[in-house]
Formats: structure tokens, C-alpha cells, sequence
């Protein structure tokens, strides 16, 4: 497969990479960070040439100051959390950093452990606090949360909205999940088969088949229940469970953890202040 | 879901707001929608759309007389018929393209609906939705 | 009674070998294990050799190899004024050669196993190639590196036809135990053979019995994460 890609990102996007798996999303964020050396390519951050390789320049991945988050973490395993965050300190830099972020990541009470203590939620944190260390502008997430479930995702999924705020990051997320990348990206990339088919901002995306629906929310299924004639679709939407009514028709092809559009019109809903 | 596919006749707009009717085998569906010919693409007459509403917002009636305020008046004939404790399914044919509705068992009894025989269906057009052809 | 000497040598010879292994074995199995060269394969076969070779042959080579009318030879005779023949630093050598795959073969496995993402966080961190090596690949391959040392060591211990062939049977400069168990045998002290080989057999069980112990310790802590 030829990947063949052609994009910008402006400062403080946070910017989500989806597609089918294979299609090219992690090497693209190889070949930002350096660790993969594309045929012919053209990168340039913040007026800082990366690479060209027309005049043969590549800068290389030490010099590429960027956070990058492995789907494994990628954790030191010799090392304890506050020394895996204390190794990526660069040379001369000041060592409050490490507080803080151990801070920021809910992290203070496990620094002394070594990563194989850690559940994958914890690993991930670690992961992220020791990309941040640098102070990169830009931190690269590759599928940060596949391996965990949904309610620690939506929990890391905020941890990493967080630090996308509060370090002014400019963040590269690849998933192949819809709800989170409705939840954390303002910009997205759809990649298929190497190239981008479509970009935008995720609602225009996703909700094209829906035109005139105010009234839409990305959702989770996690449960369907059959009650003659009808069923009842239990439905994730953030930290809360919808459920609605289907038809058979509807239901066809949808099973729990299928990710569903749940779509009305914006007449319905009650407004009613909370105390 | 009932999906129909239509053609739009007419864009009336105040606001944000627009009223919409779309031909649909020669008959005539609204539907109010909060977008307006100007920020949408897809609002322009004569623009191939479908129409979409839910089972359960669909309203039967027979021999209806009197001034309704719904405007989605649809004459259908009941194909099928499903009984549930609670719920009923009725399946009908509307100029060849097909309609469902679900309402109450109780409802469906005292209608007495029977297969083959004529009946209206009501929507009301703040349930319409519009989506282009996929 | 016994000459003790022999297990000195052997000891001295062993120790000397293993250092100057790990220091040449571990950039060998680093390049072995990360390079993209294309003729790696015929690097390999020439690591792997003293495996499959019998000891004669590769000490037939070092010998001619060693002997002051040739090259190798005479440049260690004239510059550096050493006999590489019948000579310690000639069995030194010829040990180094031989043993060179017991070395490299577990460190460069050990290199393998380690996730690639681990040596590519810390180069996106910043880290040089060398800080990598030390801080996280080093620590991380404790067990490839007692296999390593340990094997070369007790096969450096262990080796006859190399010695034989290149050191002879000197005392208190090439006659290690190997060599003393044959020499007592050819003058039919069964009983003082039998001493040398009880010591080396007992020697060498507990190295690789400490080995494997320690080695399983290492997997356990490995396995339960």
C-alpha cells in the first residue's frame, strides 16, 4: 500500500487521524516523529524544517521535539514511575516539572512502584506524563485507549483533554473509534487506504447522512433488550445511559459495543433548570 | 425507521427556521426543520432528499373528519398487522412504498384495524427529517 | 598430590577470556541485532562457527595464523613483542575466538526480545543511542547477560582442543586443567586424572546450576507483569 498524504494542522488543534486499522495512521505518526523514513516527504513545524527530502533534510528523532505516546506505553520496566518521568528530563532542565505532572496525572501516590504494578489505566497515565516532561508542543497519541475499558477510557479521555488544555498542546490522536473522536478532537482526518478522504470537524463528518437533525449524539451500545414488537437500546453517550426504542429493521447489523449515531429532532427535549 | 424518497416542491423560511415540503408519489410531506436554505446545501427545490420519521410518531386514523392541525396526511392501506401485550405493529403500503407504525395494543383494538382495508397515516411535520440519498 | 597451578591458569585464563568477550561480544550482538546490513548473514555464520567446527581444525588455523612467519604473527612479535605461539596471551586469544558465540548468541537474542517501542520512546525523549544502550537496554537484559558471561566463562573453563593445539602443554603458562587431566592420563595417573576431572566436573555443575537458578528468579519477575 502507498501512503500519500497531504495536510496541515494549525496551533492548539487537537487533531484525530481515524480509519480503518491498516490504513496508514500509525505510520503517519512515525514518519512525524522520525521513526520511519518516508520515500519522498515534506515536513515543517512551527517554521522549523523536519524534513525535505529534496534537499535531503531530516532532522532526527532526538532533535524532533515531540510527545509521543505508544499503544504499549512502551513504559521502562527497570525503572520506577518517577524515574521513567525523571529519564526523559532533558539536560539543565528543572525538575519541578516532574511534580507537577505527577500531580496533574493523579500519580503522586504510586511514583515509587515499578510499571509492572500498574493496571493499564495507570500505565497510560504514566505514558502520558513522561511525553509531557520535554514540554513538547506536540504530543502524538496512537490508539491511547484501545486496550482499556469504557470507563476508564472516558476517564483518560479527559486526563488527556487536561493536558491538551493546559499545556497548550497541539495533539495528533489516531483511533478507529467514533465516540471518541467526537469527544476530544476539534479537526479530523479520515485516512483510507493510505490517503485522506475526508476532513472537517467530526460532526460534519459523521452526521452527513442526517442533514436536518439538531438533536445527535455519538454513542456506545451496551445493551439490547427484545420486547415484542420493539426493543430497547441501552446507549453510553459520555458518562450517561440513554435508552431507546428501535424497530427490527433498525437493529439489524447493531450488537453491544457497536458505536450508533442516536439522532432526533430538536422539537422533543424538555429543558428544565437543575436547583 | 420509514424512510421515503421524495423530491423538494417548496422552502418556506423565517429565521432559523424552514418549512419544507417534499413530493413524495405525488403527495405532499412537511417537514420543520432548524436550518434554513442558506446554511444548509441540501435545502433547494427540486433537490432529491429522503424523508425520515420514527414508527412510533406515526398516528393512524379512520374515516377522519374535522380540522386537524397535523399536516402529514398519508392514505395508506394496512398490509400486516403484529399484536404484541402492549405495542402493535402495523405495516402498510403507501402508493407502493412502505409505512410502519407502532402504537398501543389498546389503540389498535379500538380501531379495529383489519388487513386490506383503508387507513390514514399522521405525522406531525417537528418529526420529519430530512437526509440526502446515500 | 596435585599441581594447583593448572586451575590457576584455567581460572586466569577463563576470567581474562570472559572480560575481553563481554567488551568486544556486546557491540557485536547490538550490531547484530539492530543492523539493516545485507551481508549480516555472512557476520553470523563467522560468530557461529566455533559451534559446529571441531577444535583441531579452528586451532590448526589460529596456529598457522599465530606463528611469527606469518602476518598475524610476526606484527604481534615485532610490535608489540609477543609470542602469540605456546604462549598465555595466545591461548587468550584463541579463547576469545572460541568462545565468541557463547557470548554473542544470548546477548544478541536478549537484544531482540526487548519491545522495539522501548529503544524508540527513548530516542523520541531525546536520548543519544548510547544513553539508550546503557540506561535502557542493558538493565533490561540482566538474564542474557548472565547467560552470556556464565557460558563463556565455564566453556572457556571447559575447552581442550584449542588449547592443545595452540598453548601445548607448558607449565604455569599454558597447561590448564583440560589439558593436566590428558597429561595425567598419557602417563597412566589415573588417580590424579581423577582429582582434576572431579574438581572441573563439580566446578562447572555449580556455575551453570547458579545460572539457571538465578536465571529463573529473573523470568518470574519478568513473567508477573
Amino acid at each position: 500500500m502507498n501512503l500519500n498524504l497531504d495536510f496541515q494542522i494549525r496551533e492548539k488543534d487537537f487533531v484525530t487521524l481515524y480509519g480503518p486499522s491498516g490504513s496508514g495512521k500509525t505510520t503517519t505518526l512515525r514518519i512525524l516523529s522520525g521513526l520511519t523514513q518516508p520515500d519522498t516527504g515534506f515536513i515543517k513545524v512551527n517554521n522549523e524544517i523536519w524534513l525535505d527530502t529534496e534537499k535531503k533534510i531530516n532532522l532526527s528523532v532526538q532533535k524532533r521535539k515531540l510527545g509521543y505516546v505508544f499503544q504499549d506505553y512502551a513504559l521502562f520496566p527497570n525503572m520506577s514511575i518517577k524515574e521513567n518521568l525523571t529519564f526523559a528530563l532533558e539536560k539543565g532542565q528543572k525538575k519541578n516539572i516532574i511534580d507537577e505532572l505527577l500531580e496533574t496525572m493523579e500519580l503522586v501516590q504510586l511514583k515509587h512502584l515499578k510499571p509492572e504494578k500498574l493496571s493499564g489505566g495507570q500505565k497510560q497515565r504514566v505514558a502520558i506524563a513522561r511525553a509531557l516532561v520535554r514540554q513538547p508542543k506536540l504530543l502524538l497519541l496512537d490508539e491511547p485507549f484501545s486496550s482499556l475499558d469504557i470507563e476508564m477510557r472516558l476517564k483518560l479521555q479527559d486526563f488527556i483533554l487536561r493536558a491538551h488544555r493546559l499545556y497548550r498542546l497541539t495533539t495528533i490522536l489516531v483511533s478507529h473509534d467514533i465516540s471518541e473522536v467526537y469527544k476530544v478532537s476539534n479537526k479530523m482526518f479520515v485516512i483510507e487506504n493510505g490517503t485522506i478522504t475526508k476532513q472537517g470537524d467530526p460532526p460534519s463528518i459523521f452526521s452527513s447522512s442526517l442533514t436536518s437533525r439538531k438533536f445527535q449524539f455519538v454513542g456506545e451500545i451496551v445493551k439490547i433488550e427484545n420486547e415484542n414488537i420493539v426493543y430497547i437500546v441501552s446507549v453510553l453517550i459520555g458518562n450517561n445511559i440513554a435508552k431507546i426504542i428501535a424497530t427490527d429493521q433498525e437493529i439489524q447489523g447493531l450488537q453491544v459495543g457497536s458505536k450508533v449515531l442516536v439522532a432526533s429532532k430538536a422539537f422533543n427535549p424538555i429543558l428544565r433548570k437543575i436547583e | 425507521m420509514n424512510v421515503l424518497q421524495g423530491e423538494i416542491s417548496e422552502i418556506k423560511t423565517e429565521g432559523s427556521l424552514s418549512l419544507v415540503k417534499v413530493m413524495v408519489q405525488n403527495c405532499v410531506i412537511s417537514s420543520l426543520v432548524i436550518d434554513t436554505p442558506q446554511s444548509s446545501d441540501y435545502l433547494k427545490t427540486g433537490h432529491q432528499i429522503n424523508v425520515v420519521f420514527k414508527e412510533t410518531e406515526v398516528i393512524l386514523a379512520k374515516q377522519l373528519e374535522g380540522l386537524i392541525s397535523v399536516q402529514n396526511k398519508l392514505n395508506c392501506i394496512v398490509e400486516h398487522i403484529e399484536r404484541g401485550e402492549v405495542l402493535s405493529k402495523i405495516s402498510m403500503d403507501f402508493h407502493g412504498l412502505r409505512i410502519v407504525s407502532i402504537i398501543t395494543r389498546n389503540a389498535a383494538d379500538q380501531l379495529r384495524i383489519v388487513e386490506k382495508e383503508n387507513i390514514t397515516a399522521l405525522i406531525k411535520s417537528t418529526e420529519v427529517s430530512l437526509a440526502p440519498y446515500d | 598430590m596435585i599441581d594447583l597451578e593448572p586451575f590457576y591458569l584455567t581460572l586466569k585464563l577463563a576470567l581474562t577470556t570472559t572480560v575481553i568477550l563481554f567488551a568486544i561480544g556486546l557491540p557485536i550482538a547490538y550490531w547484530l541485532a539492530y543492523s539493516k546490513f545485507r551481508l549480516k548473514a555472512v557476520v553470523e555464520v563467522m560468530v557461529s562457527l566455533p559451534l559446529v567446527l571441531p577444535p583441531s581444525v579452528l586451532g590448526f588455523y589460529l596456529l598457522i595464523a599465530f606463528s611469527p612467519e606469518n602476518v598475524l604473527g610476526k606484527f604481534f612479535d615485532q610490535y608489540l613483542n609477543t609470542r602469540l605461539v605456546f604462549t598465555f596471551p595466545g591461548l587468550v586469544i584463541a579463547s576469545v575466538i572460541y568462545s565468541l558465540p557463547f557470548m554473542v548468541q544470548p546477548l544478541q537474542s536478549g537484544f531482540k526480545t526487548l519491545p522495539a517501542s522501548l529503544i524508540e520512546a527513548s530516542y523520541i525523549l531525546g536520548k543519544s543511542k548510547f544513553k539508550t544502550l546503557c540506561k535502557i537496554l542493558i538493565p533490561n537484559m540482566k538474564a542474557s547477560l548472565l547467560t552470556g558471561i556464565v557460558l563463556s566463562f565455564a566453556h572457556t573453563i571447559g575447552e581442550f582442543g584449542v588449547v592443545l593445539m595452540i598453548g601445548g602443554n607448558i607449565p604455569n603458562e599454558t597447561k590448564v586443567v583440560s589439558v593436566a587431566i590428558y597429561d595425567e592420563v598419557q602417563s597412566m595417573n589415573y588417580h590424579n586424572a581423577n582429582v582434576y576431572a572431579g574438581i572441573l566436573f563439580a566446578l562447572t555443575f555449580i556455575i551453570l546450576l547458579s545460572v539457571y537458578l538465578i536465571n529463573h528468579r529473573f523470568y518470574k519477575i519478568n513473567s508477573s507483569n
